[in-house]
């Protein structure tokens, strides 16, 4: 007993049952017979159909052919039938109790269920047919394609020149010179020559300049990165300049001093082909297509419906 | 190193002139250090579960698959599986390891939507009944595993007679689990984009025997199909993590794949995660210290559940010690907490070297990362930006529906966990290789930069130079690394010029804020070392902080301020400073005894999640933890071995 106890689908069946051996009694909840009687029926009169109860025998025991129902119940004995009818019987009586309660259309949680349930099915009935062909996948990657832009991706490297103390706006804001001329700035003037009449090239300034809080070397990064840890001045610079081998460009202002920029590689931002992203287009077209034909399907129904609005006047 | 490298080198080119051999020596060592020194820093999340989790599954999140995940992970906007809002991360990640709970891996999402018959037919309904009516939260609880061993046992909680199974798939279930495990994988490779984002393939393993959390993320750099190979080890087959080793060993003998298992959630483990024994109560042996290395190089030390570096009830003289504690055990029952030495990062490190002392060997030479844990399959390490820890507790008005039961909300979770990594690229066998060399740290969800390294022959000047890494690599090892023993004679530069050996060990520390994150307190080097009785002990230094801070009598440096508007939960950089860097030496170094020294760092105070929905809210904020929080760092450590 205990290896079975300890089988770990028993466990999760017995936890199950208990918590909805506690949920049924407290919504009065069970299973709807699949042949309820019409509204017409007696309230309180019960008559038993045999195709009701065949039909409610193969809910509960979840035989999936008819036909193997049929069998089943023919090799009752009367005791075992009447078994089924008092089963079936005390559903009914419950579930038009419920009704004349009005739990099934008052109640905002049982209504969320039955909404949930019939576009579960709903789904279920075109999941099968859900294709996609590629005018369709274009059609979807020319409506939706910038969602899937690439950004800017830069390559560059930088010398940096420390500013002063006191120019530092803590992280916060462009060091408050430029006009001043300080000597910060000037060393860095000073240097960007040096650079450019040397030609130095991406490998060959290692070595020169202050330490920067963050890297030396950018290569292949986002320009939303690049705007993170130089701020605004000089991510949009690198939008503007050519990229070159050995041209480099500044002095820059960062929230931490001044940086000479050489940047030798940019890949513009842009959508990418269909060709690079099909896999995801479609299964977001997919997904998107399901809701649409979930959303039709149930405009369709809506539509069997007239829908009275005078009374929306008297609210 | 450098300097073993050069004793060396100067007996063999003994003859040459020195100049020469020195300067090919400058090259040879420079070089190499070169090419560490641009290893780039990573941000990832290591620890992220989908509707693919059962627990996920039934605690609302029935949409977010792989694909949102990796979505999310990437900057893309997603659709949240609860509330249904477009939402998005701020700073993209790189990269991302899903991992689905092992056990009942999709069952519950395989049961919930498909048609079944037979058996499964009744479970299907039952758990459509559940979740449809928000009875999943209870279905969940209803599964979970009471406390039988209480914090501070040390008998075997697997064996013990009362303890029930922990939850699994079993064989109904095995089909699905081999196909979602299919899926899983095949979505990683088709997300997996080398040198711009790592989709790395992994899975959880949920040993939870009587409420003593064990669990451990897997991770492997492996592609798709050789994980196909295999299904994933889920606690269902052992609860054991031996078991657990010895089917890595196995599997990855069979299919090539390799393996890394993280620990996480110690602080929830009863004592038993960094026990002082095996968790059969078997004393660890220099064989079986040595396997647990091998397999665990890393921790994960910080996640939604709570921090696990310390507790204020083991480091009483740590004034930072109390934060994002979470003293809530994984079980039916409720059970008062107490924090174990097993339960931290820390106390577990001091273990170590005192098993090491007796054995030989260290079972705990740990790394340490942070994680999300997200089951919203979202990894929202963002404070201002998090979308709770399962998916119905992603609003500030369903928070409370977190854990309720066991008297927890989801404003006792924190909005954090990142793991730092110092790889050589933006590749699975580049971010695997630096979790093997332990070149990773953790974050409680900053994305500051923190480098450490350790030498015997740092100096201040170091720290002005315009390659910081390149001199920390050619003068020492990084995070995660191991000082050789003191040099008894005089090494490279000094030893050249006829200087005197090292006294003590030095080390090279640069902190610089998150680019668009508030600024820096301090840093903080915490040792734990070995006296000579076999006892361990543990010292927190800080050296370096911003501003004029003079240190008080007792040596302590008083704390930041806080700029923290509790009305409107806006905070400011005016105190602070965007980088802390310093060359520092152990004052209280003695050779004879082993030493471990990691790095914190921590931030300027900044607004917890739960100020923000108390401000979202107009109430009070909520009374779980602090409105306001110091984000911290935590480096893997550097050892020092006699």
């Amino acid at each position: 007993m205990r290896r079975v106890l300890r089988e770990p689908i028993v466990q999760f069946l017995i936890g199950g049952s208990i918590v909805f051996g506690v949920l049924s009694f407290l919504t009065g909840d069970s299973a709807l017979p699949p042949a309820a009687p019409g509204p017409a029926a007696d309230s309180r009169r019960i008559v038993i159909e045999r195709e009701a109860l065949l039909d409610f025998v193969q809910a509960k025991t979840k035989i999936s052919v008819a036909a193997d129902v049929l069998r089943a119940f023919e090799a009752f004995d009367a005791d075992q039938r009447q078994e089924w009818i008092d089963r079936y019987v005390r559903q009914e009586a419950l579930v038009r109790e419920a009704r004349s309660l009005g739990l099934d259309r008052e109640d905002e949680l049982i209504r969320r269920r039955l909404v949930q349930k019939i576009e579960f099915l709903t789904l279920g009935l075109f999941e099968d047919e859900l294709r996609l062909d590629q005018v369709e996948l274009e059609a979807f990657y020319h409506q939706r394609g910038e969602d899937y832009r690439i950004p800017t991706i830069l390559t560059l490297t930088h010398v940096y020149i420390k500013a002063r103390d006191n120019e530092l706006a803590t992280g916060l804001s462009r060091p408050t010179l430029g006009s001043s001329k300080s000597s910060e700035f000037r060393r860095a003037e000073a240097l960007l020559v040096t650079l450019n009449e040397q030609k130095r090239s991406f490998r060959g300034s290692a070595g020169l300049g202050d330490r920067f809080l963050y890297n030396r070397n950018y290569v292949d990064r986002t320009s939303d990165e690049i705007r993170s840890h130089f701020g605004a001045e000089i991510a949009d610079a690198m939008e503007q300049i050519e990229p070159h081998a050995s041209n480099w460009r500044g002095p820059y202002a960062s929230a931490y001093g001044w940086h000479l920029v050489l940047l030798t590689g940019r890949r513009d931002s842009r959508v990418p082909a269909l060709s690079e992203i099909a896999p995801m287009l479609r299964d977001d077209a997919l997904r998107e297509k399901r809701e649409i034909l979930l959303d039709e399907a149930i405009a369709a129904v809506i539509s069997q419906y007239r829908v009275n609005q005078t009374a929306i006047d008297d609210w | 190193m450098l300097t073993f490298a050069s004793r060396r080198a100067m007996k063999s080119a003994a003859g040459t002139p020195r100049v020469l051999a020195l300067s090919l020596l400058f090259m040879l060592g420079t070089s190499a250090a070169m090419a560490d020194s641009s290893r780039q820093l990573l941000f990832g999340d290591t620890h992220l579960h989908t509707s693919y989790s059962f627990d996920a599954f039934l605690n609302g999140n029935r949409s977010a698959d792989p694909d949102t995940a990796y979505r999310w992970a990437k900057g893309l906007p997603v659709i949240h599986p609860y509330h249904r809002a477009r939402i998005q991360v701020k700073e993209p990640l790189d990269f991302l390891v899903v991992a689905d709970h092992a056990e009942f891996l999709g069952v519950i999402r395989k049961l919930y939507f498909d048609v079944h018959e037979g058996p499964a037919a009744e479970l299907a309904q039952q758990i459509r009944e559940a979740i449809d009516t928000g009875k999943g939260r209870a279905m969940f609880s209803g599964v979970l595993p009471t406390g039988v061993v209480a914090p501070g046992d040390t008998v075997d909680p697997v064996s013990d007679a009362g303890a029930p199974n922990p939850i699994s798939g079993g064989d109904l279930a095995e089909a699905v689990r081999r196909d979602t495990w299919a899926a899983t994988t095949a979505a990683a490779d088709r997300h997996n984009e080398p040198g711009r984002f790592t989709a790395m393939i992994g899975w959880e393993w949920s040993s939870i025997p009587s409420g003593a959390n064990l669990h451990r993320v897997v991770m492997t750099p492996a592609d798709g199909e050789t994980a196909r190979k295999f299904v994933p080890f889920g606690s269902d087959e052992s609860s054991y993590p031996d078991d657990l080793w010895a089917w890595l060993e196995k599997t990855s003998a069979e299919t090539g794949a390799e393996f890394v298992a993280i620990p996480h959630n110690p602080n929830i483990s009863k004592g038993y995660m960094f026990g002082e024994t095996s968790l059969n109560e078997a004393p660890y042996t220099t064989e079986s210290a040595r396997t647990r290395a091998r397999w665990e190089p890393v921790a994960e030390v910080t996640q939604y559940k709570g921090d696990s570096e310390t507790h204020p009830d083991l480091s009483p003289d740590d004034p930072f010690a109390d934060f994002e504690t979470y003293p809530f055990y994984i079980q039916q029952d409720r059970q008062t907490y107490v924090a174990q030495p097993g339960d931290y990062a820390r106390s577990a490190l001091r273990r170590g070297l005192e098993i090491e002392e007796r054995v030989g060997a260290n079972p705990y030479k740990f790394g340490m990362i942070g994680a999300t844990d997200s089951h919203s399959g979202m990894a929202a390490y963002e404070e201002d930006n998090f979308w709770g820890k399962m998916a119905l507790d992603s609003t500030p008005e369903t928070k409370y529906k977190f854990g309720v039961t066991r008297g927890m909300t989801g404003w006792n979770i924190g909005a954090g966990g990142l793991a730092g990594v110092w790889a050589d690229g933006n590749t699975r066998e580049e971010i695997f290789a630096a979790f093997r060399r332990r070149e990773v740290y953790a974050t409680t969800g900053s994305r500051m930069k923190v480098r450490f390294f350790g030498g015997w022959d740092f100096k201040r000047a170091d720290t002005e130079t315009a390659d910081l890494a390149a001199t920390g690599y050619a003068k020492g090892v990084p995070m995660g690394g191991d000082l050789a023993g003191r040099p008894a004679q005089p090494t490279g530069l000094r030893g050249f010029f006829g200087g005197k050996a090292p006294e003590a060990p030095t080390f090279l520390i640069q902190a610089a804020k998150a680019p668009r994150g508030p600024n820096l307190d301090r840093v903080q080097v915490v040792k734990g070392w070995i006296e000579a009785d076999g006892s361990s002990r543990e010292k927190i230094y800080d050296v370096a902080w911003s501003g004029e801070r003079e240190r008080d009598g007792q040596g302590a440096v008083p704390p930041v301020g806080n700029t923290v508007d509790l009305a409107t939960g806006k905070y400011s950089n005016e105190i602070g400073t965007p980088e802390l860097v310093s060359v520092w030496v152990d004052p209280d170094f003695d050779q004879r005894q082993r030493a471990f020294y990691y790095v914190r760092v921590l931030e300027i105070p900044t607004p917890r999640h739960s100020l923000l929905d108390g401000i979202a809210m107009q109430t009070d904020p909520p009374k779980e933890q602090p409105p306001t929080l110091q984000e911290r760092a935590y480096t893997s450590p550097i050892w020092y071995t006699p």
